[in-house]
C-alpha cells in the first residue's frame, strides 16, 4: 500500500517534519496492516449511514437529493 | 461509604462534607493528577448556599471533555488549554437543577483518544488502588476522582469503554447508556456515532440516581429519545430477586481467549456465583474484527470533527505570517496520538481509500450489530470481564496497537448502541454486563445483583 504522507498532512493540516512523516506512514501502515482482516468479512451493500446519522439528517439528505442539489 | 449515606451526610452537614472531600484532595491529588480544574473555591461558596434536589449539595467531578459555562474546558489539550465554553452541556444544566455542586473537572486521554489515561497534555493520571499503575482512560481523572473519594459522583464520556476500563481498574462502578438516551449537547466529539455521557459511581444506586436525572429527550440533540422507563432508581429502591431469576445469560467463548490468567479466575468464579441464572456459552466468531472496526469509524469520525481545531474558530490561535501557516501553527499544539489519528482517519476517507477501508467498517459494523441484537432476543444480558488484563505500569506499554487491543472487550456495545455496565468484582477487575438497546434498567438490576453478592 502506498501513502502519500505529505499530502494526507496537508488535508488534515497538520504540518510535519521530515522525520514526523516517516513515523506517521511507518505507523499508519502498521496499523492498517494489522487491520486487514477486516476484508475477510462477508458484507452485504447496505444503507449503512442510517446508523451513524440521525432521521433528521438522511431525511434532509434525501429531500437536497430530490432538489438536485447532491 | 455507599452513596445513600452520601446523599444523607451531604444534605445534613453540607459544609462538614465538603471539608471532608477538600482533607481528600489536598492529601493525595498531588499525587494522583486527577483533575485539570479543581473549583474548590468556588464549591465552597455553593455549599453554603441554599440547595435543593435529588443532589442537592452532593459534590460531582465533570470529564474535561463536557462543557461547562465560564469554566474552563480542555479535553486535555494543549490547543483547547484556555477554552472557556459559552454554555452549558445539557447533563450539566439537568445536574445543576438538582442542586449539585462541580468539585472540579477531570483530567483523561487527549480528545479521549486513549485507554489508559496517560495521554494527557495536563500529565498521567494514576491508580488510586496503585500508584505505579494506570488508571485506565479515558476516563482516567473521573474513576479516579471517585475511587480517591474526591467527588461523589462523575460525568464522564464513553466511546470504545472510556467509562468502563477505569471504572474496572479503580474498582468503581461505570454505565455507559443505551446510545440516544443521554443529550451528547456539549460533549466534545471523539467520534459522534459511539460518544455517550454517562455516569460513574460507588455503587449501583449512584448509576441509577445520576441516569435518571440527566437520560432522555433533549431538543438540542436529534439522536436522542424520550426516556423509556419512568424511573432506573425506581428499580433499585424496588429491587426484586424474583423478577430477574429467570433471566438467561450469554458470554462469548471468543472473549475467554483473550484474557490473562487472573481476569479469567475471577470471571468464572463470578459465573459460578450466578449459576441460578441460567447461563450459556456462546460463539461471536466476529470478536477477532471489533477492534479493527472500531478504530477505522472512530478514526474516520475523529478525523473529520476536529477540522474545527484550527485556531480561528476553536482553540489556541499561533499566529503566523499567512492564514494556511496560522492554521498549521494552531494544530501543532495537538499530541502524538491525536496527530495519528486524525492522520489515519484522513487516509482512510480519502478517495480510493473510502470503499477498501471506511466503508467495509461500516458495512462490518451493521452485520455485527444485527447478529448481536438477534443474540440478545434470545438471551437478557451477555457478560465478559470489563478488561482483559489488570492495570499494566505507567509507561510499561508503547506500542498502539497493543492499546488499541485492549478495548477489545469494551467496542462492542458502542459499535452496536446498547446499554453496559462495569461491576467491581475484586481489585482492578470489573465484569461487565450488557443487555438490549433501551433496556438499561436491566443492567442496573444484574449490577446490583453482583454488587449484593
Amino acid at each position: 500500500m502506498e501513502i502519500d504522507i505529505q499530502r494526507i498532512a496537508e488535508i488534515a493540516k497538520i504540518e510535519l517534519k521530515e522525520e514526523e512523516k516517516e513515523y506517521y506512514k511507518n505507523e499508519i501502515l502498521k496499523i492498517l496492516e494489522n487491520f486487514e482482516k477486516i476484508k475477510e468479512v462477508e458484507v452485504e451493500e447496505a444503507d449503512y449511514e442510517s446508523i451513524s446519522f440521525s432521521k433528521n439528517f438522511l431525511e434532509m439528505k434525501q429531500i437536497l437529493k430530490n432538489l438536485k442539489v447532491i | 461509604m455507599k452513596t445513600k449515606e452520601i446523599i444523607e451526610e451531604a444534605k445534613s452537614d453540607p459544609i462538614g462534607h465538603f471539608e471532608k472531600i477538600r482533607k481528600n484532595i489536598e492529601k493525595d491529588e498531588k499525587e494522583i493528577n486527577a483533575f485539570i480544574t479543581l473549583l474548590l473555591d468556588k464549591a465552597e461558596k455553593e455549599v453554603k448556599e441554599k440547595k435543593e434536589g435529588k443532589l442537592a449539595y452532593l459534590l460531582i467531578s465533570v470529564k474535561d471533555n463536557i462543557l461547562t459555562k465560564n469554566i474552563r474546558t480542555t479535553a486535555a489539550s494543549k490547543i483547547l488549554e484556555n477554552y472557556i465554553a459559552p454554555y452549558d452541556a445539557t447533563v450539566i444544566s439537568r445536574i445543576k437543577n438538582e442542586g449539585a455542586i462541580i468539585i472540579g473537572k477531570t483530567n483523561m486521554d487527549e480528545f479521549a483518544c486513549g485507554s489508559d489515561g496517560t495521554n494527557s497534555a495536563f500529565g498521567s493520571t494514576r491508580n488510586p488502588l496503585d500508584l505505579e499503575r494506570v488508571p485506565g482512560g479515558s476516563s482516567s481523572g473521573s474513576a479516579a476522582s471517585v475511587c480517591a473519594n474526591f467527588a461523589d459522583l462523575s460525568l464522564a464520556s464513553d466511546t470504545g469503554g472510556s467509562i468502563r476500563a477505569p471504572c474496572a481498574f479503580t474498582s468503581t462502578f461505570g454505565f455507559k447508556p443505551s446510545y440516544g438516551l443521554v443529550s451528547r449537547y456539549g460533549l466534545i466529539d471523539l467520534a459522534m456515532s459511539l460518544d455517550q455521557i454517562g455516569p460513574i459511581a460507588k455503587d449501583t444506586y449512584g448509576l441509577a440516581l445520576l441516569l435518571d436525572i440527566i437520560s432522555g429527550k433533549d431538543e438540542h440533540d436529534a439522536t436522542t429519545v424520550e426516556r423509556p422507563v419512568k424511573s432506573y432508581l425506581e428499580f433499585i429502591e424496588n429491587f426484586n430477586e424474583e423478577r430477574i431469576k429467570n433471566r438467561k445469560i450469554a458470554y462469548a467463548k471468543e472473549f475467554v481467549e483473550y484474557l490473562d490468567e487472573k481476569v479469567k479466575k475471577c470471571f468464572f468464579k463470578i459465573l459460578d456465583k450466578l449459576s441460578n441464572f441460567e447461563i450459556k456459552e456462546i460463539s461471536i466468531q466476529e470478536v477477532k474484527y471489533l477492534v479493527p472496526t472500531y478504530y477505522l469509524i472512530v478514526c474516520s469520525e475523529f478525523a473529520s470533527s476536529m477540522q474545527r481545531y484550527d485556531g480561528l474558530k476553536f482553540g489556541i490561535r499561533n499566529e503566523d505570517k499567512d492564514l494556511w501557516k496560522t492554521i498549521k501553527n494552531s494544530r501543532s499544539l495537538l499530541g502524538k496520538e491525536v496527530k495519528r489519528r486524525i492522520l489515519l482517519g484522513t487516509f482512510i476517507t480519502s478517495r480510493g481509500m473510502y470503499s477498501e477501508w471506511y466503508k467495509r467498517a461500516m458495512l462490518v459494523r451493521m452485520k455485527l450489530r444485527k447478529k448481536i441484537l438477534s443474540i440478545l432476543k434470545e438471551f437478557d444480558y451477555l457478560i465478559s470481564p470489563t478488561m482483559p488484563v489488570l492495570p499494566w505500569k505507567i509507561g510499561e506499554i508503547e506500542s498502539r496497537l497493543k492499546m488499541y487491543q485492549m478495548d477489545i472487550l469494551t467496542v462492542l456495545a458502542n459499535l452496536v448502541g446498547i446499554p453496559a455496565a462495569s461491576v467491581p468484582i475484586e481489585k482492578f477487575i470489573g465484569v461487565q454486563i450488557m443487555s438490549d438497546i433501551y433496556k438499561d434498567e436491566k443492567v442496573l438490576e444484574l449490577s446490583y445483583y453482583i454488587e449484593c453478592l
